[in-house]
């Protein structure tokens, strides 16, 4: 029988300032643990706070503990009341919201914003315009507060709270200029906060994404790092693991395809990673593989994420999701698969009021069905994107219907090439960033 | 290449605001107390007065700060430091800043809350050490005196001053243990 043997403290401490590697220590797990303890109480040494001989109270102070809970008795209280009637105002249309929050002055509290943030994150993915009818209403009520009402701490947080969440969700359908003056806002209250780390890391957050969007991809990308940084700082592996997505993200869209998907792989065998976030770094790593021309991998992530977004009932998600699936198999020339699949996200995209993903998948639908050589079903489609574009009253709706016109009559002449297709999907890419841009053709 | 170019960043949405679910604040108060005191006090030069007002306002930022907060300790630390940096910036209008603010920690790392963990034991430990073992200590550790230093300084032999700082690590670290024993 083997008898392990292992350094006693003795040995251990008298190897502390060694500097020659030493065999046994190198090999045994055990010594090297101990070694580390010794070294992390020889380390504190070093600080100054051990040696401050300074009495400070050892007692809980029962005056802060009530007030503590007194606060903590509060909230729960204002925000079961919220809860109700947070409920009756979602039972109503959203055209109704602002007006039931008008003759309802009692519903100006910070549990109701609170509610209302909760209300539209739960919405964001699913009903985006709803998402962002619930936050613009946030932001309004949280301006009404009764001050004397709240605490500093309790009126900044809800302050940067509500505006950051308007900036999402004004991002998340393609208001990039309107979510970059949200999110300032939300920044300039942080400056009166006495914890305002944490949330700055989430305000950098939602500041990246925007700046990814509008292709400020550099300062993207260190915004994303310093966020992922803060997270960590606070011990928060969860929100640093989402800034990490996110930071893959940005060097996918810098064409990094292969560090990104680095860092999609790992984050997607993380146990810790809740379902949203590994379902998302599925899918990206899915892109990842989609540009680096490995469409078996790609096509098989792509399900995979397609069906957990279909279990978690993220249709934003699902629908971008098919979308990716159609392309591949446009790719691979299966038109007659992928042509069905680019109609339903359409139509998706027009519920859920995304129209920068319903002019870029109509001008994909497109040159499927150009590829496909059914280039007579190019007009019927255009003239459908045209009809949301004219009521969608937004500001690059007149660009856009310049651009789906361009393409139906193209098609119509029979003059219509992949080369005209690609320049409208380069004039739909460029319009959030340019919402006045107008359509111009080849000549 | 057909299809979106948009990844799903989703994540990215934040975490409704509100108190996290959990024990009672209360608990959580009297639990996590005397490592907050310790980083403002010790760490930061906070008056013990200030810094009770302070943690109370660290406590209702956790409660505001959103139900997905992962690891309590590491929050309430960092936001301890990031409250008492805040201290010292609006003091300034009124008075001089320690002189080494500019060194005090900023939570670089994730181990923080541990490190600090490990300074306000050591400290308490301390209590307990004789005072030959803790002067010692005090001169070998943080004042970085080598051993023959400390043996001039103790008044006794090279060897037995490297004995002395052995046997006063090894007292401290079984100090250290029982005290953390006794804590879990």
């Amino acid at each position: 029988m083997m008898i392990e043997q292992h350094y006693d403290e003795e040995v251990l401490i008298g190897l502390l300032d060694e500097q020659k590697p030493d065999a046994h220590l190198a090999a045994c797990q055990t010594c090297k643990t101990a070694l580390h303890s010794i070294r992390q109480v020889t380390s504190a040494l070093h600080e100054e706070t051990v040696w401050d001989r300074r009495e400070l109270s050892e007692e809980p102070k029962l005056e802060t503990r009530n007030n503590l809970r007194m606060f903590a008795s509060n909230v729960a209280a204002e925000d079961a009341a919220a809860a109700r009637w947070v409920k009756a105002l979602l039972a109503k249309s959203s055209t109704e919201w602002r007006a039931i929050v008008d003759v309802h002055p009692e519903w100006r509290t910070a549990g109701f914003v609170r509610g209302l943030v909760a209300a539209a994150l739960a919405v964001n993915y699913s009903h985006p315009s709803d998402a962002l009818d619930l936050t613009k209403i946030s932001v309004e009520v949280v301006q009404e507060l009764d001050k004397s009402k709240y605490g500093r701490t309790t009126l900044v947080t809800l302050f940067a709270a509500a505006f950051r969440e308007y900036a999402y969700a004004l991002e998340y359908v393609g208001r990039h200029n309107e979510a970059l003056t949200a999110i300032d806002m939300s920044d300039e209250v942080l400056k009166g906060a006495i914890v305002a780390d944490y949330q700055r890391g989430q305000s950098l957050l939602v500041r990246a994404t925007i700046f990814a969007s509008i292709e400020k991809l550099s300062e993207a990308l260190d915004l994303v790092r310093e966020s992922r940084d803060i997270f960590q700082k606070f011990g928060d592996s969860r929100r640093a693991m989402i800034a990490e997505i996110n930071e893959a993200a940005m060097l996918t869209r810098m064409r990094r395809f292969e560090q990104a998907l680095a860092m999609y792989s790992s984050i997607a065998r993380t146990p810790a990673a809740d379902e949203i976030t590994r379902a998302s770094a599925v899918h990206n790593a899915a892109l990842c593989n989609r540009e680096l021309r490995r469409t078996t991998e790609a096509k098989s992530l792509f399900a995979e994420a397609v069906a957990a977004y279909e279990r978690l009932g993220l249709v934003t998600f699902r629908a971008r999701a098919r979308w990716n699936f159609a392309s591949i198999l446009v790719v691979e020339g299966n038109f007659e698969n992928a042509l069905p699949i680019f109609a339903a996200s359409r139509r998706e995209f027009e519920e859920l009021s995304m129209s920068h993903e319903l002019a870029l998948v109509a001008v994909d639908e497109a040159e499927a069905l150009l590829l496909a050589g059914k280039t007579s079903g190019v007009p019927e489609l255009c003239q459908s994107a045209m009809l949301y574009f004219e009521h969608a009253g937004l500001t690059y709706s007149q660009g856009a219907l310049t651009a789906l016109a361009y393409l139906r009559e193209a098609a119509e002449a029979e003059v219509l090439t992949v080369r005209n297709v690609g320049d409208v999907r380069a004039f739909f890419e460029l319009l959030p960033k340019q919402p006045t841009l107008l359509f111009a053709r080849r000549a | 290449m057909l299809g979106p170019n948009v990844q799903e960043t989703a994540p990215a949405s934040q975490d409704a605001v509100g108190p996290p679910q959990g024990p009672d604040i209360g608990a959580l108060y009297e639990e996590h107390r005397d490592l907050l005191l310790h980083i403002a006090c010790r760490k930061f030069r906070v008056p013990e007065q200030d810094a009770e007002s302070l943690m109370q306002e660290v406590f209702v930022a956790y409660m505001e700060s959103g139900s997905a907060v992962t690891n309590t300790r590491g929050w309430l630390v960092g936001a301890m430091c990031n409250a008492s940096r805040y201290y010292w910036r609006t003091q300034a209008k009124t008075e001089s800043l320690p002189d080494n603010i500019s060194q005090q920690c900023d939570p670089a790392t994730n181990g923080l809350a541990e490190q600090f963990a490990t300074s306000l034991t050591l400290q308490k430990a301390m209590r307990y050490l004789q005072p030959r073992c803790r002067e010692t200590l005090y001169l070998h550790y943080f004042e970085g005196r080598s051993a023959s230093d400390v043996a001039r300084e103790m008044d006794t032999t090279n060897r037995y001053a490297e004995k002395l700082i052995h046997n006063c690590l090894k007292r401290v670290r079984e100090i250290y243990f029982s005290i953390t024993a006794v804590r879990r």
